[in-house]
């Protein structure tokens, strides 16, 4: 043996505190494959804005589970404890089996064969595992022990994939200051702002073509301003008619068989040619900004935008450590076993709920910010997550509780109800900081929504309120009219004046263009 | 907005990460199996060597 290499038995404890590492590594991705498989699609890492921190904050707690199995197994080792090293090789197939079962169908749980298959799957790993508890020296163990290392590349693919996929970011970024703003041309520009309640039914805010006594804000607003009896959305889900309202256009339909018209690999299909609000108001020398949730508005309005508050709508967090844990409490959904899916049915709902509330609560003071910071000539495109579910809110805005299972959706009227009194107080305290800004008689200001609520309503009948810069008047509109038809308003509002009559003659224009 | 009542949508797992496991598994199980693979590399050598003669 050469003066300077280490002993056999050094040499010996190297390689198997290797080899124990490996397969423990290897046990803790297999655990997370069926999550990472899923939110590496294109698709859901456009959704859920990836950033290079989110793969950073997954390998890190893959490495991290890695480090307490295989300490496990060291001090199992070490100590030369039968009872440890017998327990870890069951917590190993467990988990194995767990990783393994969770794969088909990827957190779906939606084909009743693959539940069936993945219970008949589980009582085969539970009958080979109690062999192995009954037998000791039987040499399944081993065998996994054997597939773990013939698989321990496979973290080192995951890595790579996970520090390597395509980021979307960021979702928040720095505030503008003062002297970052562009300056308005004339003395005295009309702000706009448009603001866009996700899922507020006409029908079920109403009564007589009047909003609900309760919702005294909208009444007062809708008293004041051009209030549509008939408004319709340009479509019934979100992700067309958002597109439509930002673009005050008209896209491809959403019947004509695409899934989605925000395409990860070309975001501007469906609009390229046409301009956005944005676009418009940066033409008009305005400040553009959007407030909202969604999906990355900053990557695809890219430098158009002054100021762009975007998170994702999946709670992922926001510090690394929030990071890491939202990643291990996420793959419960995935999991097949039975602790892990009961805790799915208690902590899902949970940290969803937790997260809707304090999204939307956030989005409330990024708005509330903005009119008191931005100058007057400024247009503001906001994307309230609310009334939509989950209904999570007190109508003071303070948090109700968790939702619990389906069966709170499209079946809980109090729980909207509650919930549209909360977009009430929000519209109250928009229209009371406007008025304490001084901002308000000179505002276009458009409250609206992108579709309704109950599947079994007309989803496109949403209510919408349009308050002229120096309107002092109200105005009833009774016929159909789309609330992507307002662009040429909102143009004019940014280079000139509008008056109501001027909306009127346009909306008689546009009424008679309909069916919308 | 979402596809499920209350967790926000999310598209199944592509087949693309059972690839990366099936890759993994091809290149761990050459460096596990990596003697007996020399093993057989060598005898289908050995075994060669008559056929190599007879053609010259």
């Amino acid at each position: 043996m050469p003066p300077n290499a280490l002993p056999n038995h050094t040499v010996r404890l190297l390689t198997n505190t290797f080899r124990e590492f490996a397969v423990a590594l290897f046990v803790a991705t297999l655990v997370f494959t069926a999550q990472i498989g899923s939110l590496l699609t294109p698709h859901n890492s456009f959704r859920m804005i990836w950033q290079t921190s989110d793969g950073l904050a997954r390998a890190a707690t893959i490495l991290l589970v890695a480090a307490i199995l295989w300490s496990v197994s060291t001090v199992a080792l070490w100590k030369q404890w039968g009872w440890l090293c017998r327990g870890y090789e069951v917590l190993l197939m467990l988990l194995i089996a767990d990783g393994l079962i969770a794969l088909p169908d990827a957190g779906q749980h939606t084909d009743s064969r693959v539940r069936n298959a993945a219970f008949a799957a589980f009582m085969a790993s539970f009958l080979v595992i109690g062999i192995q508890i009954g037998r000791p020296q039987f040499w399944f163990a081993r065998f996994t022990r054997s597939i773990c290392l013939i698989f321990s590349p496979f973290p080192i693919i995951v890595f790579f994939l996970l520090l390597t996929n395509q980021t979307w970011g960021p979702q928040r970024e720095a505030k503008p200051t003062a002297g970052q703003w562009s300056v308005a041309d004339k003395p005295q520009a009309h702000p706009v702002l448009f603001v866009v309640f996700d899922g507020w039914s006409w029908e079920q805010s109403t009564e007589d073509g009047r909003f609900l006594p309760n919702l005294e804000h909208a009444n007062r607003l809708a008293t004041n301003a051009v209030c549509f009896q008939h408004a319709l959305s340009p479509a019934t889900k979100t992700t067309y008619s958002l597109l439509e309202l930002m673009y005050q256009t008209d896209l491809a339909s959403e019947d004509a068989g695409n899934d989605s018209p925000w395409q990860p690999d070309d975001p501007h299909h469906l609009t390229r040619g046409k301009r956005s609000l944005f676009e418009q108001a940066n033409e008009a020398g305005y400040n553009a900004a959007f407030i909202g949730f969604y999906i990355p508005h900053r990557r695809i309005h890219g430098d158009i935008l002054d100021y762009c508050f975007s998170p994702s709508h999946w709670p992922k967090g926001d510090s690394f450590g929030e990071k890491m844990l939202m990643f291990v409490a996420h793959n419960f959904q995935y999991l097949r076993d039975p602790i892990s899916q009961s805790l799915v049915r208690d902590l899902e709902p949970r940290i969803y709920s937790r997260f809707w509330h304090e999204l939307n609560r956030e989005i409330e003071s990024e708005v509330a910010w903005f009119v008191a910071e931005s100058p007057t000539n400024s247009l503001l495109f906001v994307h309230w997550g609310i009334p939509h579910r989950p209904f999570v809110f007190n109508a003071d805005g303070t948090y109700y509780g968790h939702t619990g299972g389906d069966s709170r959706g499209p079946n809980d009227a109090a729980g909207y109800l509650r919930q549209l009194g909360y977009v009430d107080e929000v519209l109250g305290r928009l229209v009371a900081q406007l008025r304490s800004e001084g901002r308000y008689d000179d505002t276009l200001l458009i409250v609206t929504s992108d579709h309704g609520w109950r599947p079994d309503e007309d989803l496109r009948r949403v209510p919408l309120i349009v308050k002229l810069p120096g309107q002092k008047v109200g105005h009833v509109v009774t016929q159909p009219f789309c609330n992507n038809r307002l662009g040429p308003i909102i143009r004019q509002a940014m280079v000139s004046e509008v008056t109501t009559e001027d909306f009127v003659r346009h909306i008689e224009a546009r009424g008679n263009e309909g069916p919308f | 907005m979402f596809g499920s009542p209350l967790v926000a949508y999310i598209d199944p797992m592509s087949g693309t990460i059972l690839i990366q496991l099936v890759v993994a598994g091809v290149i761990g199980g050459i460096a596990f199996f990596r003697r007996s693979i020399g093993r057989m590399l060598r005898l289908a050598c050995f075994w060669k060597r008559p056929d190599d003669d007879d053609s010259e």
